[in-house]
């Protein structure tokens, strides 16, 4: 498991220590340098004061010698007898002082003080006898005696005196100066440590500082300039994640942000180019569509007049036919040929017309209609096909309708002449009606007959293309079954609707309804060119399918 | 013999088409009428034709190889010799703005294609009576008609129905017993 990188905060914290710690240690390392100091100045004080008690002792000697030359001198003795007991006193102090503290500080150096203070100690006792038999001798007034007791006794002690303490003197001379050089070097030493331990420590400090800023300072600088790259467009920097617990948060942050930025860019940038690429395709798609349309206009305005004219060319030959002399048996053959051939022609006709309606190219015109005349049209269309059945033929129209509507009067004769068609072919006896009533603002087409009729279960299934009512019909009657939705396509493209109505065995009715628009009179409706642009209604519908 | 009415008895007509029956057809018809016909495939037939003729119509259509209907007008406006002739165009195409540039072309009007054998003569006819030069030409002939002809014959049924007072826009030509066109 991974330790956790250290915060900001943590470290500053170690850094402000540390720096702490490094003043601590140099001031540590002074104070030890002071305190040497001391230590060399205590060593020195003390050689002083030890040679200052030796010289204090041999200030006391001398004391007494003193006190012995001048009791000889004066030859009195009272003058001195109790002072020189007590000198003699305070030199035996001040020996057993300097025992009981020997000078030296080395154990080598004490032996040698300690071994001269004895001797000195020693010749106390010889000073006491010297000096006491040197009292007694004055005492008795023996001066010659006392003076040479004085000049051979005491001088000799004076000479082991001198001795001992010159053994002394030299033992505390070279004792201290042995101390004091050691104490002076110990202070050198630790001047030099104390020096060293700072620059140590100033370049430690120095050193850490650096660490520790740049370790804060280097993860925002290269976050810095990662930044400014990706300002100028280039995604492929990372923030280093070094450093601080923090920066380093901040860095994988700003990473993944720049990483999803990038993402989002790149796929932006790729929907923009496919938007691009689908925009070429659906413009290129529209450029075929157009062509495509194009060659199906091309297509049914050619196989249109290609399809029909050597029918009519037949059909043409075979009206001449008829108009010469013939055998019966031949003008009845003649007469099938040219009736095939019309029903030819229905059926080219019809497949073409829902083709056109099928590709939305049928334009419905609209243009002022002499309803009765038109009527009246239809009515002698089929007016020998009625007198052929034998069915009897109503025409009706209603007197509230206008003399004149706006309509497409070729579409509204297809549309009739295709339910009187059917009406003709489905009635084998009685009668079949056409009405043309009004109903408020629209008007109406209705085709009824006392025919065969339609089964519920056909009557919304006639409109559809290719149906008839049952396929054995399809022999009797003939045709391709495209009648009714021409019709039902037709009128929906003239915003008008069909219904049917029927019972088996009792005929149907078939219903058109279109809005009734109403014209001028026919006179002032001849139009111009521009009129005619205007009227000229364009219909593509898609919802005729 | 022919129940075809002799209405243009007398008359010149001239007709260029370049599909062969179609014309072939037309001619028949026009002569039944009564007319001499003359014919030809294209607009440079016709004219070659009409250096030595000088018909009392022309029927033409529109599109043909050489020279179509369109220039075979133009030509026609342009000489003195032919620019009274009344001519007609025979056009599969019956739209408005069609119908407007044939008449601003110098078309007196038009049979559309394909032609209804039954219709034809009585369509041509109706066009005629309607313009000065031909029209009182064909009043007496049309006058003169037998009463049966002008009615509708129950037992006849390949009769051709009497002349209705026609505009311009009745073009939709097919066969009575046949109605979708």
């Amino acid at each position: 498991m991974r330790l956790p990188r250290t915060t900001v905060a943590q470290r500053v914290t170690f850094a402000f220590v540390l720096m702490i710690l490094l003043v601590l240690i140099g001031t540590g390392t002074g104070l030890l340098f002071s305190q040497s100091f001391a230590e060399s100045n205590d060593a020195s004080a003390h050689a002083f004061d030890q040679l200052r008690a030796a010289s204090r002792l041999e200030i006391a000697w001398y004391q007494v010698i003193a006190s012995v030359d001048y009791m000889l001198l004066t030859r009195q003795t009272n003058l001195i007898e109790g002072r020189l007991g007590e000198q003699i006193a305070a030199f035996n102090e001040r020996v057993a002082a300097m025992q009981a503290e020997p000078p030296g500080s080395t154990p080598e150096g004490v032996a040698a003080a300690s071994a001269s203070l004895t001797t000195l100690a020693a010749l106390v006792e010889d000073l006491n006898l010297t000096i006491t038999e040197l009292f007694e001798l004055a005492q008795a007034a023996n001066w010659t005696r006392a003076q040479a007791h004085r000049h051979t006794e005491l001088a000799a002690l004076q000479r082991r005196f001198s001795e001992g303490l010159a053994d002394l003197q030299d033992t505390i001379e070279a004792d201290a100066d042995a101390a004091i050089a050691e104490a002076v070097s110990l202070l050198k030493r630790t001047q030099r440590s104390w020096i060293s331990v700072s620059l140590a420590a100033v370049v430690v400090g120095a050193v850490a500082a650096f660490i520790v800023a740049s370790s804060i300072i280097r993860p925002v600088a290269s976050l810095v300039k990662v930044a400014q790259a990706i300002q100028s467009g280039d995604f492929s920097r990372e923030a280093s994640s070094t450093g601080p617990q923090e920066l380093s948060v901040m860095a994988h942050a700003f990473n993944d942000m720049t990483g999803k930025l990038h993402v989002s860019i790149e796929s932006l940038e790729r929907n923009v180019s496919e938007l691009e690429i689908s925009n070429r395709e659906r413009d290129r798609l529209i450029v075929e569509l157009r062509d495509a349309l194009l060659f199906k206009d091309q297509f049914l305005a050619t196989m249109s007049h290609e399809l029909r004219t050597p029918l009519n060319a037949m059909m043409g030959y075979a009206a001449l036919i008829q108009d010469e002399e013939l055998d019966e048996d031949v003008r009845y053959m003649i007469q099938r040929i040219e009736g095939n051939s019309s029903r030819l022609l229905n059926l080219i006709n019809d497949v073409l017309n829902i083709a056109r309606i099928n590709a939305n190219r049928v334009e419905i015109l609209s243009r002022p209609i002499d309803l009765t005349s038109m009527v009246k049209s239809w009515h002698s269309d089929f007016k020998h096909t009625a007198d052929e059945k034998g069915l009897q033929f109503d025409v009706e129209i209603d007197p509230a309708l206008p003399a004149v509507i706006m309509g497409d009067e070729e579409r509204l004769t297809q549309i009739a002449a295709n339910l009187l068609q059917n009406a003709f072919k489905f009635t084998g006896s009685g009668f079949v009606r056409l009405q043309v009533r009004r109903q408020q603002n629209e008007w109406q087409i209705i085709v009824s007959d006392s025919g065969q009729g339609i089964p519920e279960t056909w009557q919304h299934l006639i409109f559809d293309e290719f149906r008839q009512v049952d396929s054995g019909s399809k022999r009797k009657h003939g045709g391709a079954g495209l009648g009714l939705s021409i019709v039902k396509k037709l009128c929906l493209l003239m915003g008008g609707s069909v219904s049917v109505s029927s019972k088996l065995e009792s005929g149907s009715t078939f219903t058109v309804n279109f809005p009734l628009r109403t014209g001028v009179t026919l006179e002032q409706s001849q139009p111009s060119a521009e009129k005619a642009q205007e009227e000229y209604t364009n219909v593509a519908d898609p919802a005729v399918t | 013999m022919s129940r075809i009415p002799q209405l243009l008895e007398g008359w010149t007509v001239l007709v260029v088409d370049d599909e062969e029956d179609s014309l072939d057809v037309a001619n028949r018809l026009l002569t039944k009428a009564g007319a001499v016909v003359l014919a030809a495939s294209n607009g440079q037939e016709a004219l070659s034709l009409l250096h030595g003729h000088k018909p009392d119509c022309i029927l033409s259509d529109l599109s043909m190889p050489e020279m179509d209907g369109w220039l075979l007008m133009h030509e026609l406006n342009t000489h003195r010799a032919t620019e009274s002739i009344p001519v007609i165009a025979l056009t599969a195409h019956a739209m408005p703005g069609d119908r407007q540039r044939a008449i601003e072309a110098g078309f007196i009007n038009y049979i559309t294609k394909p032609l209804d054998a039954r219709k034809f003569i009585m369509q041509l006819v109706a066009i005629l009576v309607d313009i000065p030069q031909t029209g009182e030409r064909l009043q007496a002939k049309v006058l003169q008609m037998q009463p049966d002809t002008q009615s509708e014959d129950k037992t006849e049924p390949n009769r051709f129905p009497a002349p209705q007072n026609v505009t311009s826009d009745d073009t939709n030509v097919s066969p009575a017993a046949n109605p979708s066109s």
